[in-house]
């Protein structure tokens, strides 16, 4: 792996005699996000002919944050000549070394062209069978662009064999069956979804309405059509946008965007706050709430909480301000992790927002002052997304947040 | 789905005479409901004075029921800190056609009060006696709830 490190995205000099398979562009210090692309058959990362022409260095001018990785292996004739891989071996190396030379990246977005989505897809199903679970949780977006999701048909029964590359493109091939079919189960593809047992990866499909090597249903995979990006041009044309306008870029841009924060707030928090009668007793939980959310801030290293207590300054504003239900809806809706606050026995909406959490299976803490009996009692039944955490008093509770950290999410914070 | 119906009450909070008038109207609810081969979860247990089936199993098993159930009955006779406000809330994050029973609107938690107005999925009744629960079910079965 080589790291290029410059104010801004250029092709390195010796582009032509590199021998490094996976080059880095820096354009900031210690960013901790990367943008991998992934070229495809007979894909070539720099130079005229390069597969994704401007494409790299648009994105590194708009989205400085994130480095840009540009991924380069043999295929069709190379294998010939050279030392080359199977796609499952080549998805074994990639995989190594996104776990070992990447592992400072915490987020690792792949955009792919054609062969290439296959081999990111080899990837992905390399580190499920692994298990390296640390390493799929950095993967936060794939981009297939014109990808044989099922093989191709242009590639008969009776040449699939001749070539590495055609082997793993016949269509509907064990292989890529095996592949699909481990993915499919592993994960579902939205942003912020929270399906039980299953992780979240989000998955963008770009078609070509001209692409002769690669049939519309491949590219499009089992998707909703939101998902599906249908772009004028052919198989090679549409991953070359020409400028910052060009609508596939704008596309990717903004979906690039939506994989680096899917949610609006890192954290809902439920607190009652019919329950304080008078205005000072308002004001003092208020308080305290604000320094329950700071600690939170700090010690789980979040940015963006959510608490209508902090939203509503005054309680007499409380009832003619009410929160509405659409409110409250969209705010947990767009937050990652859900936490409750329960300091007595009263009668709430915190309840309602925690079924609602439930259902929406948000990795959860409840805190509950006293013993989880002080919960209703449905809730205190045991389940993997939630973790109930008992305090004594308002120090405690802080000190509680301090000592487990992101442990008071079950899963930690990602 | 499992289940066609599932009914919510806050059992604790009602004394014994109470809910063995609960009972009854449960019971014929249920009927109500079979009659239209419909299937009921209720945590009530109708075989002994004990409220629940068994605490425990409510526990492991509400939740499971609740979210194999297409449609959700709410009675909620008065302001209590209780688990069916939590099962509303999963009812309503899975879009579950529901109907709360309440003999004030305002012993609801304030999310809830105007539930109906946000969406098509909630209807909110206020009733004065168990008649008008059976009515109102009757009717909304007519209507296709």
């Amino acid at each position: 792996m080589k790291k290029l490190e410059n104010i801004k995205y250029l092709e390195p000099q010796d582009k032509d005699t590199l021998s490094e398979d996976l080059v880095i562009h820096s354009v900031k210090k210690d960013n901790n996000k990367l943008i991998l692309f992934i070229h495809g058959l007979r894909g070539k990362r720099y130079g005229a002919s390069s597969t994704w022409g401007k494409f790299p260095q648009l994105l590194s001018e708009d989205l400085s944050d994130f480095d840009i990785g540009l991924y380069q292996y043999n295929t069709v004739e190379k294998r010939a000549f050279r030392i080359s891989l199977s796609i499952e071996n080549e998805a074994r190396h990639l995989a190594n070394l996104i776990r070992d030379n990447l592992r400072n990246y915490k987020k690792i977005i792949i955009i792919a062209h054609s062969m290439g989505g296959i081999l990111a897809k080899s990837i992905i199903y390399q580190l499920i069978v692994n298990n390296d679970i640390s390493v799929i949780k950095k993967i936060s977006g794939l981009f297939l662009m014109a990808t044989p999701n099922f093989g191709a048909k242009w590639i008969p029964y009776l040449i699939s064999n001749i070539s590495k590359d055609f082997k793993v493109l016949k269509n509907h091939n064990e292989y890529l069956t095996k592949v699909n079919k481990t993915i499919d189960n592993y994960f579902v593809f939205n942003e912020n979804t929270n399906i039980d047992n299953k992780r979240n990866l989000p998955v963008w499909t770009v078609v070509a309405s001209n692409d002769i090597w690669v049939e519309e249903q491949s590219a499009s995979i089992c998707l909703s059509s939101e998902r599906i990006k249908f772009i004028k041009g052919s198989h090679t044309t549409i991953v070359k946008p020409e400028n910052k306008d060009d609508d596939v870029y704008c596309w990717i841009k903004e979906k690039i965007l939506l994989c680096d924060k899917p949610y609006q707030h890192d954290i809902f928090i439920s607190f009652p706050m019919s329950t304080w009668k008078t205005e000072e007793e308002y004001k003092e939980h208020q308080k305290k709430v604000q320094d329950f959310s700071n600690t939170v801030k700090v010690n789980l290293n979040l940015n963006t909480i959510y608490c209508d207590v902090l939203k509503i300054e005054e309680k007499k504003l409380f009832e003619t301000q009410t929160t509405s239900m659409n409110t409250m809806i969209n705010n947990i809706k767009n937050s990652k992790y859900y936490i409750l606050i329960v300091p007595n026995k009263s009668r709430s909406s915190i309840y309602f927002e925690a079924g609602f959490a439930l259902a929406l299976n948000k990795p959860t803490a409840y805190f509950v002052k006293g013993t989880n009996k002080n919960l209703p009692y449905v809730m205190q039944g045991v389940n993997n997304n939630i973790n109930i955490i008992e305090y004594d008093n308002y120090d405690n509770l802080i000190e509680k947040i301090r000592i487990e950290k992101t442990k008071i999410f079950n899963e930690g914070v990602i | 789905m499992k289940y066609d119906y599932f009914i919510a009450l806050p059992m604790s909070s009602f004394s014994d005479a109470e809910f063995k008038e609960i009972k009854v109207l449960i019971k014929e609810i249920i009927n109500t409901l079979k009659e239209n081969n419909s299937t009921v979860y209720c945590a009530v247990n109708f075989n002994s004075d004990a409220k629940f089936i068994d605490e425990d199993m409510a526990l492991k098993t509400d939740i499971d029921a609740l979210m194999d159930s297409n449609k959700f009955i709410l009675i909620y006779p008065r302001k209590i800190t209780s688990s069916v406000i939590f099962e509303a809330g999963v009812a309503y994050a899975q879009n579950k056609e529901s109907i709360y029973f309440v003999k004030d609107i305002n012993d609801l938690p304030y999310v809830m009060k105007k539930a109906d107005c946000v969406t098509n999925n909630i209807a909110i009744h206020t009733y004065s006696n168990n008649k008008f629960i059976l009515d109102t079910i009757n009717k909304a079965i007519l209507k296709g709830f």
